[in-house]
């Protein structure tokens, strides 16, 4: 038996475990060894089990991502770009297959040749081309892209090693130059870069599709159909233009052969149909071959009948005229004196081409007599003035779908000095599109109607649907239809004894202005000496306007004024569309010299359609024409006339029906006309169809929908 | 024999056959891979389920037979493999050149995996000796040996892997027999110097001083532990001697190393270091893991798998494809199936009152146990790439017999704990 022998407290004691260790074996007891590897175990478990929770579930997007990265690869494949077309579908772009060619530059046996062959028919420099083939470790070198069948059948029969074909859809362009402004051009990828082409692209082009492709380890390619991924590609869709490449390459050739013979910097055609302002050319010269745009100059890409902004000069002198005949301040036959060639505003002279002195109204008009305008300008005042600038639709975009439009710069009455008001009345001092121009006459021809302008007719997706169809749509009313029936009338007369005399062709009655402006300068201000542009703005019928055309020639040499250069332009381009098949105006023959001078007395009167019209104008017109006007019913509008459209004897009785709130009886008045007097009386409308008011239909909420039939 | 049976735990049993027949389908989706043609998929299942029959028989013989014998006959299998190991090493056996294979007719053979059985045999019959309990260091020096000499042979192969197994089987009989957690430590003490030796040199951040100050902080460590647990004096000097040996001959041992050893433990360190060549094989497998997610990409559907972008794929790396395939999901439920598996084996350990009999089941348990460890822990990026497989879903006729009779040895020895 062991004693239990006391410790000294001051020896020992300083590590408690001592006395443990040596009374107990050094070894674990069997209770603790049991426990020390199942805990072990456990801790094992853990550390796998946490590891895959971090790895699968925390970070398992990310290494699926990865995974992915690695194995996948999402291959496009490219959709058929869609093509353009005039109105009457006629291809003015499209596809064809094209060969493109690649090296391999580790499979080239014979470096020479290669260089040697492209240098030849694909014109590849080899100073530029050796540097890439000879870089180490480069898989992929493009030769030459989209050769011509010729060199495609020469390159094929060298069999040079090394050398790969690849199928590409190429850009063509089937009518060349025609019209190159407003289709534009694509890079080599097919990407658009100018005009419709870039503008737009996204739809031109269509969706790519997606394929997936599966490569394993050793770099072997899957193709995997039943993949989430996979996408048909959709191809882009189809544009319509308005244009007509009749009437553009008519245009073109002439506005060519115009700026060739007067020497001009450059010019611009437009025509457009007034009734829609649907553009049927634009046109511009120098232009450039959209297969080769890169080598012509910049500058020439512009499609400038939008991006351009011009001084109008007298073209616009309808603006004050339409202004000072809808307000009253004018009729035709008012007379003014002219001056002796010139005028004096706050020290500056603004001449005419001669000593005019009394002149009508009319014929400040016919003569373009600058101090003639002014005097009316002066009149009417700023205000007036700008406000039918704006009505016109000057300085503000037309909303064509072109790109880069520019709005033009017309000054507010709060910005213009002492001299504005005459310059502004003579289009100076202000600048405009070439299209503002021309759809600010499309309005004069129309009624009274500014429409918004429009290239494109109709857009139809890769199956054929139509997506889109342009609907003719009316921004504003101008001025009434007889203000704007008499300019019409005012500038026949311009064409018929004016300044426009060399745009006269027998058998045809057509309404233009012309127009010479001074070209400002920009770097030293005012205006540059000798540098004018001409133009010459009109419509055809004047009585029933089909076409609007308007020619401008910037700079050019020997003759300047627009009735000289630009006027003959329009001359011929007329005379050429009237000759085609397909002509929206019919040849008539010259209409009896009677009807077109009105300062003759007629025999017997036509009666004017005055349905639609507030009573009181109504009959101040009859009044006007020597007939007596019949009033029954309490309403504000004209709604129903007895006789209409018929000639009476001056002096007779019209009777005039105005129902309370009756939607005036329209039928068989011109569309336009119809539009403009219901737009007058501030009745809702909706329109189909065009020529005469066929049918006409009461809408819910007070709105009328009028059925035209040509 | 018939009434021994009603003690046989059934459980393990089907666990284990459950857990192999997984291995077989994982073979067959694993070798699923785009370049080879459908007839040529099933070859390996198809191979794997006859290795499945045997390495049954073999399970069922070795249910058989009682531990008596095992434990008598354990020097002899002793020596029988350090034989075969050493004429392996002398210039290989039958057809095959020196390595760690021996071809028998159509059948080959890697006694390194045998030699894992024979060491638990000599060191159960070892330990269950009386007056073996290992109190102190000294007392480990007998079975250490028993232990270095296959040990030495099996890292000349080389097979770094079973090396590694046999150290681990050392350890883990060991602290069963007792050793005490202080021991165990300074008995790794060498090793974990020479790691911090190494480490530097390896190291992706460059550690300043890291050559002197590491080793002298884990030799400071060392004679902390040694002063404040009174160790006997000549062990203590011992330990202090090896470590020191260690700190000195680290960098000639590191720089003795096969450079693919070298790549390995530095891959594992720094697997972005060679992300295309042996770093590729873990960042390819933790790639095909990870991309499993919760869920899994779906039975046969791995896409890194099929692509072939897994390394080894239906032996070391199987599990990658199982974790692509079958998600964290598939991943828990197979390591609670081997946790499963393991407990009952400890259990039995525990049971069974035969010194001998215990054990060998602790020194299996934890043999496999290391195994599926390693594997796991390579594949998802914890260990360094060893080669060792994962029993029971790995392809390969050794193992799978191996680990059949191992789990055999085990039941057989369940169905006998009351035999005293």
């Amino acid at each position: 038996m062991r004693t239990h022998r006391p410790r000294p407290m001051t020896n020992g004691a300083t590590f408690p475990h001592r006395r443990s260790q040596r009374h107990d074996p050094a070894i674990m007891p069997a209770q603790i060894r049991v426990r020390v590897l199942f805990l072990a175990a456990f801790c094992l478990w853990l550390v796998l089990v946490s590891r895959l929770v971090k790895i699968q579930v925390i970070d398992g997007e990310n290494y699926r991502r990865i995974a992915m990265s690695q194995h996948q690869t999402i291959l496009e494949l490219p959709s058929e770009r869609g093509a353009i077309y005039d109105s009457k579908l006629n291809p003015m772009a499209l596809n064809m297959p094209a060969t493109s060619y690649y090296a391999v530059p580790e499979e080239i046996t014979d470096t020479t040749g290669v260089l040697q062959a492209f240098q030849r028919w694909c014109d590849r420099d080899p100073q530029d081309l050796y540097p890439r083939l000879a870089k180490p470790g480069v898989q992929f070198v493009w030769l030459s892209r989209k050769v011509s069948p010729t060199v495609e059948a020469r390159i094929d029969s060298l069999h040079l090693a090394g050398v790969y074909k690849f199928e590409e859809r190429s850009r063509r362009y089937p009518f060349h130059r025609l019209a190159s402004h407003v289709v534009g051009f694509t890079g080599v990828d097919n990407q658009g870069l100018s005009g419709l082409e870039s503008k737009y692209n996204d739809l031109l082009s269509g969706k790519a599709g997606k394929a997936v492709f599966q490569r394993d380890v050793h770099g072997k390619g899957f193709f995997l159909t039943n993949n989430p991924f996979y996408q048909q590609p959709q191809d882009g869709s189809s544009l319509i233009l308005t244009l007509d490449t009749t009437i553009q390459s008519i245009v073109e050739t002439e506005l060519r052969t115009a700026v060739e013979r007067t020497n001009a910097h450059h010019g611009m055609v437009l025509v457009m149909d007034p009734r829609t302002s649907d553009v049927l050319a634009m046109a511009n010269y120098p232009d450039f071959d959209p297969h080769a745009a890169t080598d012509t100059p910049l500058e020439y890409h512009r499609n400038r009948c939008v991006t351009d902004q011009i001084e109008p000069g007298s073209t616009y002198k309808i603006v004050a005229a339409t202004a000072a005949l809808e307000e009253g301040l004018f009729t035709p036959e008012d007379s003014l004196f002219c001056e002796m060639g010139y005028i004096t505003i706050s020290d500056r002279k603004i001449r005419d081409t001669k000593p005019h002195g009394w002149l009508s109204f009319r014929q400040i008009l016919e003569k373009s007599s600058n101090v003639g305008v002014i005097k009316i300008a002066q009149q009417l005042q700023s205000d007036r003035l700008y406000e039918y600038s704006r009505a016109y639709g000057f300085g503000a975009l037309t909303g064509i779908e072109l790109p880069s439009e520019v709005k033009g710069l017309v000054r507010s009455p709060r910005e213009w000095s002492m001299f504005s008001l005459a310059s502004v009345s003579i289009g100076q001092e202000l600048s405009v599109t070439p299209l503002q121009l021309a759809n600010a006459f499309c309005a004069l021809a129309n009624g009274g109607l500014l429409m918004e302008p429009h290239i494109i007719k109709e857009i139809r997706d890769d199956q054929g649907n139509v997506v889109y169809q342009r609907q003719p749509k009316v921004i504003r009313q101008v001025a009434s239809f007889e203000t704007v029936r008499t300019l019409s009338d005012i500038l026949v007369g311009v064409v018929e004894r004016g300044t426009g005399k060399k745009a006269h062709i027998p058998g045809i009655l057509i309404a233009g202005k012309t127009g010479t402006a001074q070209k400002s300068d920009p770097i030293q201000g005012g205006y540059k000496p000798n540098a004018y542009v001409a133009s010459f703005a009109g419509f055809l019928p004047a009585d029933d306007p089909k076409l609007v055309v308007l020619v401008i020639l910037d700079e050019p040499k020997g003759l300047y004024y627009g009735g000289d250069v630009a006027a003959p332009v329009f001359k011929t381009i007329v005379t050429k569309i009237l000759h085609t098949p397909s002509c929206p105006v019919p040849v008539v023959e010259p209409p009896p010299m009677a009807e077109t001078a009105p300062s003759q007395v007629p025999e017997s009167i036509n009666v004017p359609d005055l349905r639609g019209l507030p009573i009181q104008q109504a009959t101040q017109h009859l009044q006007q024409l020597g007939l007596t006007a019949q009033v029954t019913g309490d309403g504000l509008w004209v709604t129903h006339q007895t006789p209409l459209q018929k000639r009476v004897e001056p002096g007779a009785t019209v009777a005039l029906t105005a129902e309370v709130d009756r939607v005036p009886d329209l039928r068989r008045m011109p569309l336009r006309l119809a539009l403009s007097r219901l737009h007058q009386a501030k009745i809702p409308v909706q329109v189909k169809g065009s020529g005469l008011v066929h049918q006409q239909k009461q809408l819910t909420g007070g709105g009328c929908l009028l059925i035209g039939s040509l | 024999m018939l009434e021994r049976l009603r003690y046989l735990d059934i459980w393990t049993l089907l666990a284990t056959l459950l857990t192999a027949g997984f291995g077989i389908m994982m073979i067959y989706s694993a070798t699923q891979v785009s370049g080879v043609g459908t007839h040529q998929f099933a070859h390996f299942a198809r191979l794997q389920s006859i290795w499945f029959l045997v390495a049954l028989a073999a399970l069922v013989v070795t249910l058989a037979v009682s531990y008596r014998v095992y434990e008598a006959l354990a020097p002899v299998f002793y020596g029988i493999i350090l034989l075969v190991l050493v004429l392996l090493i002398w210039g290989g056996l039958g057809s095959g050149r020196a390595g760690r294979w021996i071809t028998l007719g159509p059948v080959r053979l890697q006694p390194s995996e045998f030699a894992k059985l024979c060491l638990i045999f000599a060191l159960a019959r070892y330990y269950s000796g009386k007056n073996r309990k290992p109190e102190n260091l000294y007392r480990l020096i007998l079975p250490g040996i028993v232990t270095l000499i296959p040990f030495v042979l099996v890292l000349k192969q080389p097979d770094l892997g079973t090396a590694l197994v046999l150290a681990a089987i050392f350890i883990v009989m060991s602290l069963w027999a007792g050793l005490s957690l202080k021991d165990f430590f300074l008995l790794i003490s060498p090793a974990l110097t020479m790691f911090l030796v190494i480490f530097p040199l390896i190291s992706p951040v460059e550690i300043v001083w890291g050559q002197v100050l590491l080793p002298l902080l884990a030799i400071g460590i060392v004679l902390l532990v040694i002063y404040y647990s009174r160790t006997e004096l000549s062990i203590s000097l011992l330990i202090m001697g090896l470590n020191i040996l260690c700190a000195f001959t680290a960098n000639p041992i590191w720089h003795k190393l096969q450079p693919y050893q070298q790549k390995r433990i530095i891959t594992f360190l720094n697997p972005s270091d060679d992300p295309l060549g042996t770093g590729y094989q873990i960042t390819q497998s933790k790639i095909a893991v990870g991309s499993g997610g919760f869920l899994g990409k779906g039975l046969f559907e791995g896409t890194q798998k099929r692509l072939e972008f897994l390394p080894e794929q239906h032996t070391d790396f199987i599990f990658s494809v199982l974790g692509e395939e079958l998600g964290f999901v598939g991943c828990t439920i197979l390591i609670f199936l081997y946790g499963f598996i393991l407990i009952r084996c400890l259990r039995i350990a525990v049971q069974t009152r035969d010194p001998f009999a215990s054990f060998t089941c602790v020194g299996i348990t934890g043999m496999l146990l290391f195994h599926i460890f390693v594997n796991i822990g390579m594949t998802i990026g914890l260990m360094p790439v060893t080669g060792v497989p994962l029993p029971l879903m790995s392809y390969g006729g050794s193992s799978l017999v191996l680990t059949f009779i191992s789990i055999g040895i085990i039941l057989g020895i369940g169905m006998r704990k009351y035999d005293y």
